[in-house]
């Protein structure tokens, strides 16, 4: 059946990812609008039991393009067996994450299907015409562009993670799985050698998403924990640093140090904590999406530039952070 | 080696973005243009490849009006060969899609060993051209890669492409293949002024729509594949506040409050 | 009998031997002009008005290079000036004496040689215009000899005391900056110590032989006579001793070229050669960009200096002329935080490249790089550009054009890290080195009202400069000058989002082409808007403002806002009223201090401030500390070494005070973090000079 909507399922180690999820979610309401199924579609071998969650949020169909070959993920095979399958099967819209790997695939299969393509997107929806027309933001979020695809097909968008909300899941709900046994892909000219995992404390200062900071009011090297603590409890991706003047007591090492004579960052969140916020400091992190500052002083420079600011005593509002993140996590 | 480098200027990071009155674009008055920085770590490497294999050579190829060739000649006077531009009116506006196609056969007869890029520029935020061309022209590709080694015979190349997690692929490509840089691959080298001057005598090719041998109808606004609607500008950020009460409490609403609000958490 | 006093010149010496003596005097000059000439050449390798540097050593090449010499506005130019120079630091020794102890040292050597010299001089001449012209015209006798001998004799006691301090000085007390002493230094000293005593022995023995009536006046060598008389023997060592003491002094004058000793000619030289200009902050301008940008051909040009033939001739003269006393690494903030630059090292490693690299040519081959096998890179990044090495140095030896040639040679070649790299770019794109958005260069004046210079009918363009535009600490000093000049009715504007980074840091980092490319900006826009009359809030503006904007087409009567305020304030215009209790210690900034001599002005403000205690921190006017934000510090950080701003804090604290006031925004962030790392902040207060202005004045 051609004109469904499909949803590229990412799965990592045997698990599907979030984002699938979020996709199905977000893209039920276009594939109700349009009269249309929703089709969930994933690559791989062995993933039967995996997506038989799929139909609880809201998959009609679940595809699943079965190949030894594609048991670990590879640009031009992965690219190679989606379009094919889209060729096949002819869907007005095919969404993917934004993800490592969302964003490494589906120009490709744009590409080979010589279609248009919406990259990263935070909405998505279909315009008057009923064509998709999702919302996508450019010079780092500084503006937000609509776009349609009005001709080429199927209509491809990339979609930020975490951006579109889970449906509750519909238990009882199933989706009708279609198997299908793909050509092993050639003429890949490119091999996984291996994957290298991520260890936690190696997160650079400026790979990190959060980073929570020092000043010279940490008092002592060993009051860092706190710091450190915190980040544990939000997880991957986030990692400590220091101001100049905190590195300069000696409390952290140089290669910690956030500002213009340190590392330049930009994480989503960065939390200064007893930290001014003098100008040196502040060229290396300002950029920051969301910014929180915890000093005693009132008057610290840094509150001119945060989202959100305590002023107190950090060794009280750190432990507090930590309890309270701890707790969220957990929900999760 | 023949090595390319696709290059785009864009404006500088810290551009105050404003919206065209009819929503069809940005204001382009009073921008700073700039190399995109992750072209520079592609720059960077292609150099530094060219350093170590005697003979090699470096051009830089950026699709875009007159202005770019002063970001070209940046590229120069860090240490490329060559530079060409693609400029024409018909390829304005042209969606990732058709940028690729006119770089694709741009690149085709050139028959470039690497090609190297940025993971993304930083103007559209796309990341789609290097793939879309990897596709046009059937070769591989290794996107956001933060380590390059190329072997000692030239014909494959070792990327180190950072997915999610801090983890990394490692992929072994074979040449020729387009390797997006992603930061971290280098440190850039800086050009300066007069340097940039003195690149006014390497070589600069320019290409248009006629000396492609391309139809108007199939590139810039007329060929693009998605069509923009409208730009707008994001709602304004709030305000700093600062959460009020007992330090203990205070860190208790703030949490929720990155939760709820920021939705950072 | 005393009219009859006097000395046989060649007395008790064999006819053969005055012949020999004649013979090694000759020889003595024959080495001397040789030594001369062969450095002479080395020193042609370097750069004349006229000709690039190149190394051609011959007599030709000399000649030719003299006449280019003669006709080169840099050397030939300001005589009195120079000559003025030359006798005050030269000749009186005023620059030496700038430290006591070694400055007496070298002034009894310096005094005992000149004055011996024009000792023997005086019986020479004595000799021979009675010998050949005739008897009658003998004057040296009678009272006058005595006189003279007795004049001498003080002298000659000084030229023993000279040598045996130094001797004292460096093999006992062994000071760090003479850390590297070499075998000529004993050489030297040995030879010099041993003519005096030889002298007065000699006069001694020759008083046993003549016992003359007059003797006693002779003290020393009468003193030597009563002791040795008795040793019957004593006479028959006159000669053996007349003999070595005129070998001796003979070899002292061959080897002139060939040792230390070569300073008593290089080190004059470089007295002489040394710039003599107003602005004794610029930069030489070794390109202009803008003539390279309307260039259809390609403009050649050298960025800086990366052989030591890009180096001048007067440049190179002068690295022969360093003495190795090692003032410059006493004042300097790099060598004193223990950072890897000594401004004696530096000169004597080019000294030695300069040497070993003309050996190699002339015996041809590959001399080595003077980047990084001569010059460690991170020697010169080490400098704060403060001009304390320049300004204690006693032969006027110029460092900071060594280190800014070879830094901009670094720069062109790329070879910066990543920080300063940063900083240039951020300054490339937004115009100041944090990379804030230009868009936003006159925020800090949103609600200010003040007219833009492009609109405005004003008398002073007020020059925020990055700090006071960006930095929250120093936008409080540009709006304490606002209030300031509110106050004393002063019509003023400002180039709001038109105002670009002044450049002064860029250029001192060593990027000519940036600081070319801000100075056409901003002077275009000044010039634009009739700009006359320009004050700053950063010194570092103003010493590029003042001194170096008009070689690049920007001419403008440039202040600093301490000089206005204080003039202000004397006048009457600006009334300080509001008491502050307080000790308050003045911070001399580099670039107001030993740059441009201002020094008493923002201590002026301090002292008009009712109650006040002006305190002085330990080296202070022109011996101040660098704070190390200088010459691109302020973009770098160190490995090696520790702050200077920390070193700086502490000697400031030594002194006591409530308030460390300075008048450069770059010295205020490095005070602030250095007071966050100390844990004293909001013990002592830190503030702008005119910020304390701002808050004591009647409104």
């Amino acid at each position: 059946m051609a004109n469904e909507v499909w949803i590229y399922a990412e799965h990592k180690d045997g698990k599907l990812k979030k984002s699938a999820l979020e996709l199905l979610s977000g893209a039920r309401s276009l594939a109700n609008d349009l009269g249309t199924q929703l089709v969930a579609v994933t690559l791989g071998c062995g993933l039967e039991a995996m997506v038989k969650e799929l139909g609880a949020y809201g998959a009609d169909k679940v595809i699943i393009a079965e190949n030894e070959a594609l048991k670990s993920y590879l640009a031009v095979a992965y690219a190679q067996t989606l379009a094919g399958l889209a060729k096949q099967h002819q869907p007005a819209i095919l969404l993917g994450p934004a993800s490592a790997q969302g964003k490494d695939l589906f120009p490709r299969v744009a590409a080979k299907l010589g279609t248009g393509m919406a990259s990263d997107c935070i909405k998505i929806q279909l315009d008057g015409q009923k064509l998709l027309s999702p919302v996508r933001p450019m010079y780092a979020g500084k503006a937000l562009v609509e776009a349609n695809i009005p001709e080429a097909r199927p209509q491809m968008a990339t979609v930020r993670p975490n951006v579109l909300a889970v449906a509750p899941k519909q238990e009882g709900k199933q989706a009708q799985i279609e198997k299908v046994a793909v050509e092993a892909p050639k003429d890949l000219k490119t091999i996984l050698k291996e994957i290298v995992k991520g260890a936690k404390e190696t997160v650079d200062l400026t790979e990190a998403t959060i980073i929570i900071s020092g000043g010279r009011a940490m008092k002592a090297a060993d009051n860092f924990k706190i710091l450190w603590d915190l980040a544990e409890v939000f997880g991957s991706g986030t990692t400590v640093g220091a101001s100049r003047a905190a590195v300069d007591s000696g409390f952290a090492p140089a290669d910690m140090q956030v500002g213009q004579t340190g590392k330049v960052v930009n994480p989503t969140l960065y939390i200064a904590c007893g930290i001014s916020g003098a100008i040196q400091h502040l060229a290396g992190m300002r950029t920051s999406k969301f910014i929180v500052a915890i000093n005693k002083d009132a008057d610290a420079p840094i509150f001119q530039k945060a989202d959100y600011g305590i002023v107190g005593d950090l060794f009280k509002v750190v432990p507090v952070l930590t309890e309270e993140v701890k707790k969220l996590k957990a929900q999760d | 080696m023949k090595i390319g480098v696709l290059m785009k200027q864009v404006p500088d990071t810290e551009t105050k973005i404003r919206i065209k009155d009819d929503a069809s674009g940005i204001v382009t008055d009073g921008i700073k243009w700039v190399m995109n920085p992750y072209d520079e770590y592609a720059v960077e490497e292609a150099l530094r490849i060219k350093e170590k294999k005697a003979g090699s050579t470096v051009a830089i190829i950026s699709m875009g009006p007159k202005r770019s060739v002063e970001t070209i000649r940046t590229g120069l006077a860090m240490g490329a060969d060559s530079g060409i531009l693609i400029d024409d009116p018909a390829f304005e506006g042209a969606d990732c899609y058709a940028t690729a196609k006119v770089l694709a056969k741009v690149l085709e007869p050139e028959k470039f060993d690497l090609l190297l890029c940025g993971k993304q520029a930083i103007d559209d935020d796309s990341a789609q051209v290097p793939q879309t061309v990897a596709e046009l022209l059937g070769i591989p590709q290794a996107m956001v890669i933060e380590k390059l080694i190329i072997s000692d015979d030239g014909k494959k190349a070792t990327c180190y492409r950072r997915v999610e997690g801090g983890a990394k692929e490692v992929l072994e490509v074979e040449l020729p293949a387009i390797i997006a840089a992603e930061k971290g691959l280098n440190e850039p080298r800086y050009a300066s002024l007069p340097g940039i001057m003195k690149a006014k005598s390497k070589p600069m090719k320019e290409v248009n729509l006629s000396t492609l041998g391309l139809k108007a109808e199939e590139v810039g606004a007329k060929g693009a594949k998605l069509k923009v609607k409208k730009y707008s500008l994001p709602a304004d950020k709030a305000p700093g506040k600062i959460v009020p009460g007992e330090p203990e409490d205070a860190a208790r609403a703030l949490v929720k409050m990155l939760r709820e609000e920021a939705k950072v958490v | 009998m005393i009219e009859t006093a006097q000395r046989e010149v060649f007395g008790h010496i064999p006819h053969a031997l005055e012949i020999g003596h004649y013979v090694l005097s000759v020889l003595a000059v024959v080495f001397l002009a040789y030594g001369i000439y062969r450095r002479f050449n080395i020193w042609r390798m370097g750069k004349i008005e006229g000709r690039e540097g190149a190394f051609k050593p011959g007599i030709k090449g000399m000649l030719e290079d003299v006449f280019l010499l003669m006709e080169s506005p840099s050397v030939m130019s300001n005589y009195f000036k120079r000559l003025w120079r030359f006798i005050r630091d030269g000749a009186l020794q005023l620059r030496p004496l700038r430290e006591l102890y070694p400055g007496l040292m070298h002034i009894l050597i310096f005094w005992g040689i000149a004055i011996l010299l024009v000792g023997a001089l005086v019986d020479a001449v004595d000799h021979y215009i009675s010998l050949f012209l005739s008897p009658a015209l003998h004057f040296n006798q009678g009272f006058f000899y005595i006189g003279f001998s007795i004049f001498l004799e003080f002298v000659g006691l000084g030229f023993v005391l000279g040598p045996a301090i130094a001797i004292f000085r460096r093999y006992i007390q062994r000071p760090p900056r003479l850390s590297d002493t070499k075998g000529e230094d004993a050489l030297v000293l040995g030879l010099l110590l041993f003519i005096a005593v030889s002298g007065f022995l000699l006069e001694g023995l020759g008083q046993v032989l003549d016992q003359p009536a007059w003797g006693k006046w002779s003290f020393v060598g009468f003193g030597i006579a009563s002791v040795l008389k008795p040793l019957g023997f004593a006479g028959s060592l006159y000669v053996p001793v007349w003999f070595m003491h005129q070998v001796t002094a003979l070899a002292f004058i061959a080897i002139i070229p060939y040792t230390k000793l070569f300073h008593i000619i290089t080190s004059s030289m470089t007295l002489y050669l040394a710039p003599v200009d107003e602005a004794k902050g610029a930069l030489s301008t070794p390109f202009s960009l803008k003539e390279m940008m309307e260039a259809t051909t390609e403009v050649q040009f050298k960025l800086g200096a990366d052989r030591i033939e890009d180096f001048t001739f007067s440049q190179l003269v002068s690295l022969d002329g360093c003495t190795r006393c090692g003032r410059c690494q006493d004042n300097c903030p790099a060598h004193l935080s223990e950072r890897p630059l000594s401004p004696k090292e530096l000169i004597q490693d080019l000294k030695t490249h300069m040497l070993e690299k003309a050996k190699a040519i002339s015996q041809g081959k590959e001399a080595k790089p003077l980047h990084e096998e001569a010059i460690k890179a991170e020697s010169l990044w080490a400098c704060t550009t403060c001009r304390n090495c320049i300004e204690h140095c006693p032969v006027g030896i110029q460092h900071l054009p060594f280190i800014m040639d070879l830094r901009r040679s670094l720069v062109g070649e790329a070879k910066i890290d990543h920080l300063q790299r940063q900083s240039l770019m951020n300054t490339t794109n937004n115009y100041n080195p944090w990379g804030i958005a230009f868009s936003d260069r006159a925020a800090w004046a949103a609600d200010l009202k003040i007219p833009r210079a492009a609109e405005g009918d004003f008398e002073y363009l007020y020059f925020v400069g990055c700090a006071g535009t960006y930095d929250q600490k120093a936008q409080k000093i540009a709006l304490a000058m606002v209030k300031v000049m509110r106050a004393a009715g002063i019509k003023f504007a400002i180039l709001g989002e038109q105002e670009k980074c002044c450049g002064e840091w860029v250029r001192r980092l060593g990027d000519e082409g940036l600081y070319q490319q801000l100075v056409m900006d901003n002077t275009e826009v000044m010039n634009q808007a009739g700009v006359k009359k320009i004050i700053t809030a950063c010194p570092h503006c103003f010493t590029t403002l003042k001194d170096e904007y008009p070689t690049l087409g920007g001419k403008y009567e440039v202040f600093h806002q301490s000089q206005l305020v204080s003039e202000w304030v004397r006048s009457g215009r600006i009334a300080l009223k509001k008491e502050l209790d307080l000790k308050v210690a003045y911070h001399d900034s580099c670039y107001l201090g030993r740059y441009n001599d201002i020094y008493e002005q923002p201590r002026s403000l301090i002292q008009a401030i009712p109650k006040t205690q002006l305190v002085e921190i330990e080296r202070n006017h022109n011996k101040s500390f660098c704070c190390g934000a200088g010459g691109g510090g302020m973009w770098a950080e160190f490995e090696k070494g520790r702050k200077p701003s920390e070193l700086r804090l502490e000697m400031a604290l030594k002194s006591d005070p409530g308030m460390i006031v300075t008048a450069c925004p770059y010295c205020m962030t490095m005070f602030e973090d250095a007071m966050k790392v100390k844990d004293i902040e909001g013990k002592v207060q830190l503030k702008d000079v005119v910020e304390l202005v701002a808050e004591h004045m009647a409104v």
